[in-house]
């Protein structure tokens, strides 16, 4: 598979491949539709108060469970609070996870695999290795594990620890995928006569690494970083709902299908409401992943 | 063959300590006192404390608690809940079933994963492979817990199809839902690589060549092109039967299922920790097993791997 | 086996005759003729070369005679290709299947790709017997064997188990051939059968080709852009430029005297080692865009010998005497040019 990634990266030019890429883009529906659905979420995340103006935090117990209408769209949840503005306010903890997961992982991932690939011998062996034993461990056991030793010790974290502490998980369970990809993208052209010749005339390591090495990488990291951005965004709400990653009084959409699910049989629409936004954001960058993945790998086009 | 399979299994020697002494130093060793938090809501019994250090040695440094560790799990032993219960009874109980639904996953993604991919990708672009491109879409777009608590609500409280949580028996028929549920994701990746992975070689040279051979477009497609594409497939497979079973947590929680996850998912709920070190290793060694056979089927398959 | 009805075959039909082709894809930029009006036929014993660049028809016209073209985006728009008189266009599925593999067959340029990598190369001839005359798996790998014997693999029966990648370039188009004269053909197409190879390696396949066409005296159709490497074992040549026939002549002919300024130019550009230290002479400008094919000879702006008819008067295959022809209206002119 990465063999075949590198082989893709290696036999296109990388001028040439990003113009194509934004070709092939520009022509797909599907990449406009998933765009601008996920300008939609990152803009909601951003500034929840242009889509809402209650309050998600306030509470009238008095109208607990009351169904949606003209006045409350989405309904009230069990303690009385907005479920509209709840849902608004719940794309901020997805979006973050999601985009800042990616791009640490991807950073992180991204240069060791490079490090790897050009240093070779004792810290390749490390990398590698490294990767192979947090891969061994199951994604979400691994996470879950982590989440409570970490959380279970310090049950008062405020939510932008906590955040970070869902961010630093997913990433440090996912870098070793990332760094696989661009080892062996980085690996295909580490003796390639154009970066032997820059050697040759004296170019240091840190210019082969990001000059010659780098423009490799990229295509296929970026391929699978952007499907990736689905994938934490459905780790997150999933943690969530099992009660190890965010958690009240964090706003997010997990939490809040983890809370309305005992209720489910009386108030189907608690949980209907927050489940649609995860899955139509899951589904717009799983959509967008699709485009890009094939505008950079132009096997089948 | 035989050297290869050794040095197989000699590199994932690492792996597994690695991995196993990694959720080891999380577990118990970070959080400071061991017993912090671990029984529930109380305070931690006496007599689980004392068995728990006499037998981990929890007192001394950690490579000499991790040894004592791995050495009582070779033996068995792999100490007690909270409740005094043995951890090894509770995994003997909870593995057949897991196993059972990991079957059953695994059952549904081969028979619905690869015919919709074979098929959309034979026929590239009809309304089938659009069909299957927009369910794909849709099942990697839904976590598996919404899928789970959706499917549980409609079929089981509107529909009463099934029973909304599995029965201590967990029969095969009661199996199903969640097994889908389970294998949904890996399903829809499966069905895309086979759709990929026979569109690709339809277009290849020996495709061509047993076509100018004369052969009918059964052996085509069944024989030339189908053994070439498999190749893939397989391994796809072979990779999933670990996933499946570890992908079971959150379901096995769902539907509450006494399998491995949901024993895991219970007593993380509990924040009873001594069972996840022990199903984590188990997993981890699943996770193992499976990349080797998978290596050797691989192998199998392909001619052109040597194993040297 | 089927030597004796071969000769005694009506003698006034062709044994593969093309005519007219036109060979059309449709792309998303438009439609591109790339096969346009080509005629030329093979008879037993017979080895015709089509000679021509990438780009010029010369595989999608194979690939047409095959059935092998893959349809969409291709459309064959006109034309007939006749096998003993039957038109095979104009054939079902199984009744083409009947023919190909069996009475036509082919080879291909990379021998390691058109070859099946996971089955053994043994399994894979003996596909021909088991599937075509319903041989036992024994029978048609003993079979197999002989063949591998005939084009000349050594140790063919240690190696009959091996696979496509465990032989060298040369070996591989030595099965590829086996497998394709399995059932006794009566004609060869071989496309660019040594264009991936050694040179050396180029001349003994194209010994053994000659070898086999000798021994069952089938027709051979040579798709090449190196005249060179056929020009031994070729008996006519059909040069083709852009999707046409521009020129049709005797290999002997051809070479002494071209008479069509894309055949003479080709010859030109062969390295000579009479001529040592002279430049090398190549054709100036590129093949068409068919696309955008220009007007009147697709050959003219490239050409040295190019008048104001050739922009407006597309030539015509002029029948110039001799069995040969010329698509071009100067074709004297060519012939009259002195040697360079």
């Amino acid at each position: 598979m990465s063999e075949q990634l590198a082989q893709v990266s290696t036999s296109t030019r990388p001028r040439g491949l990003w113009d194509d890429a934004w070709d092939e883009l520009k022509g797909r529906p599907i990449f406009w539709i998933s765009s601008v659905l996920i300008l939609l979420f990152i803009l909601m995340a951003a500034f929840p108060t242009l889509f809402t103006r209650v309050d998600p935090h306030v509470a009238d117990l008095s109208r607990s469970m009351e169904e949606p209408s003209a006045e409350h769209w989405f309904g009230l949840d069990r303690q009385g609070r907005d479920v509209f503005a709840r849902t608004i306010h719940g794309a901020r903890a997805s979006i973050i996870v999601g985009l800042a997961a990616t791009l640490v992982t991807t950073l992180i991932g991204g240069l060791l695999g490079i490090l790897a690939a050009y240093l070779g011998g004792w810290a390749d062996t490390l990398i590698s290795r490294l990767g192979e034993i947090l891969l061994g461990l199951p994604f979400v056991l691994g996470a879950i594990i982590i989440l409570t030793t970490f959380a279970g010790a310090q049950s008062g974290a405020g939510p932008a620890l906590v955040i970070t502490l869902v961010v630093g998980t997913l990433t440090l369970l996912s870098w070793p995928l990332v760094a696989r990809i661009a080892r062996s993208a980085a690996y295909s052209v580490k003796h390639a006569d154009y970066v032997q010749a820059a050697r040759a005339l004296g170019a240091g390591p840190f210019r082969i690494m990001f000059r010659h090495l780098l423009p490799n990488v990229m295509a296929p990291v970026i391929v699978y970083g952007s499907l990736m951005v689905a994938t934490f965004i459905s780790a997150e709400a999933t943690l969530s709902f099992l009660g190890v990653g965010l958690r009240p009084p964090v706003v997010s959409w997990g939490v809040a299908i983890s809370e309305a699910g005992d209720y489910i049989r009386q108030a189907f629409f608690l949980t209907a409401f927050p489940t649609a936004f995860l899955c139509v954001t899951v589904l717009a960058f799983v959509m967008l992943g699709d485009a890009i993945r094939d505008a950079l790998d132009p096997k089948l086009r | 063959m035989g050297r290869y399979l050794l040095r197989r299994l000699l590199q994932a020697v690492p792996v597994l300590f690695g991995t196993t002494f990694l959720i080891y130093v999380v577990v118990w060793q970070l959080p400071g006192d061991p017993f912090a938090g671990r029984c529930g809501d109380r305070a931690c019994p006496d007599a689980f404390v004392n068995a728990m250090n006499e037998q981990f040695r929890l007192d001394e440094p950690l490579l000499v608690q991790y040894g004592h560790y791995i050495a009582n799990m070779l033996q068995g032993d792999l100490g007690l809940t909270y409740n005094m219960v043995p951890v090894t009874d509770l995994i003997a109980q909870a593995a057949p079933i897991t196993l059972r639904l990991a079957l059953v996953a695994l059952a549904f993604e081969i028979v619905i994963g690869v015919v919709a991919g074979v098929l959309s990708g034979l026929r590239r672009n009809s309304f089938f492979d659009n069909l299957v491109f927009v369910s794909t879409l849709l099942a990697l777009s839904i976590p598996t817990f919404v899928l789970g608590r959706f499917l549980q609500w409609l079929l089981g409280v509107q529909w009463g199809i099934i029973t909304p949580s599995v029965s201590g028996e967990a029969t095969w028929g009661e199996l199903i839902v969640p097994g889908i549920v389970i294998a949904t994701t890996t399903t829809a990746i499966l069905a895309r690589l086979a759709r990929t992975t026979i569109a690709e070689n339809l277009r290849a040279d020996y495709v061509r060549t047993a076509i100018a051979k004369g052969m009918p477009p059964h052996r085509v497609i069944g024989v030339h092109l189908l053994r070439n594409s498999m190749i893939p497939i397989i391994t796809l497979i072979g990779l999933d039967l670990g996933t499946l079973m570890v992908g079971a947590v959150v379901t096995e929680g769902i539907f509450n299922i006494n399998g491995l996850g949901g024993l895991v998912y219970d007593h993380v709920m509990r924040l009873d920790s001594t069972v996840v070190v022990p199903v984590a290793t188990l997993f981890v060694l699943i996770y193992i097993l499976a990349n080797l056979v998978v290596d050797l089927i691989y192998g199998l398959l392909d001619p052109r791997i040597r194993y040297e | 086996m089927t030597l004796q009805n071969r000769d005694s075959g009506d003698s006034s039909v062709p044994l593969l005759e093309v005519e007219d082709l036109q060979v059309e894809f449709h792309t998303r930029a438009g439609v591109l003729k790339a096969v346009d009006g080509v005629s030329f036929s093979v008879d037993h014993r017979e080895t015709l070369a089509v000679l021509g660049e990438s780009g010029s028809g010369k595989s999608v016209t194979a690939q047409t005679i095959m059935g092998i073209l893959d349809m969409p985006p291709a459309v064959i728009a006109g034309g007939a290709v006749r096998y003993r008189g039957t038109d095979l266009l104009g054939l079902s599925p199984p009744e083409r299947r009947a023919i190909r593999g069996q009475k036509i067959s082919m080879i291909f340029q990379d021998a390691l790709s058109a070859l099946n990598p996971v089955f053994s190369v043994g399994w894979q001839i003996a596909e021909m017997f088991r599937v075509h005359r319903g041989m036992s798996r024994r029978e048609a790998k003993k079979r197999a064997i002989e063949l591998m014997e005939r084009v000349h693999i050594p140790a063919a029966a240690k190696r009959v188990d091996d696979f496509p990648h465990q032989f060298s370039g040369g070996m591989r188009q030595r099965i590829m051939i086996a497998m394709a004269i399995a059932l006794d053909p009566e004609v060869l197409i071989a496309d660019e059968p040594t264009t991936a190879l050694d040179v050396t390696v180029q001349a003994q396949i194209m010994e053994l080709l000659a070898e086999l066409q000798e021994e069952s005296g089938m027709g051979l159709i040579l798709i090449t852009h190196d005249l060179g490497v056929v020009a031994d074992i070729a008996d006519r040549t059909a040069v083709m430029y852009a999707g046409r026939v521009m020129e049709q002549a005797g290999v002997f002919d051809a070479y002494a005297a071209p008479a069509h300024p894309y055949t003479k130019g080709l010859l030109e550009s062969i390295p000579r080692l009479d001529q040592k230290g002279g430049d090398l002479f190549s054709i100036p400008g590129t093949p068409p865009d068919l696309l955008h094919r220009p007007s009147g000879c697709a050959f003219r702006p490239r050409c040295r010998f190019r008048t104001d008819e050739c922009l407006t008067e597309d030539p015509p295959l002029h029948d110039i005497g001799g069995g040969r022809g010329s698509a071009c209206h100067h074709y004297q002119e060519v012939l009259d040019d002195a040697e360079r």
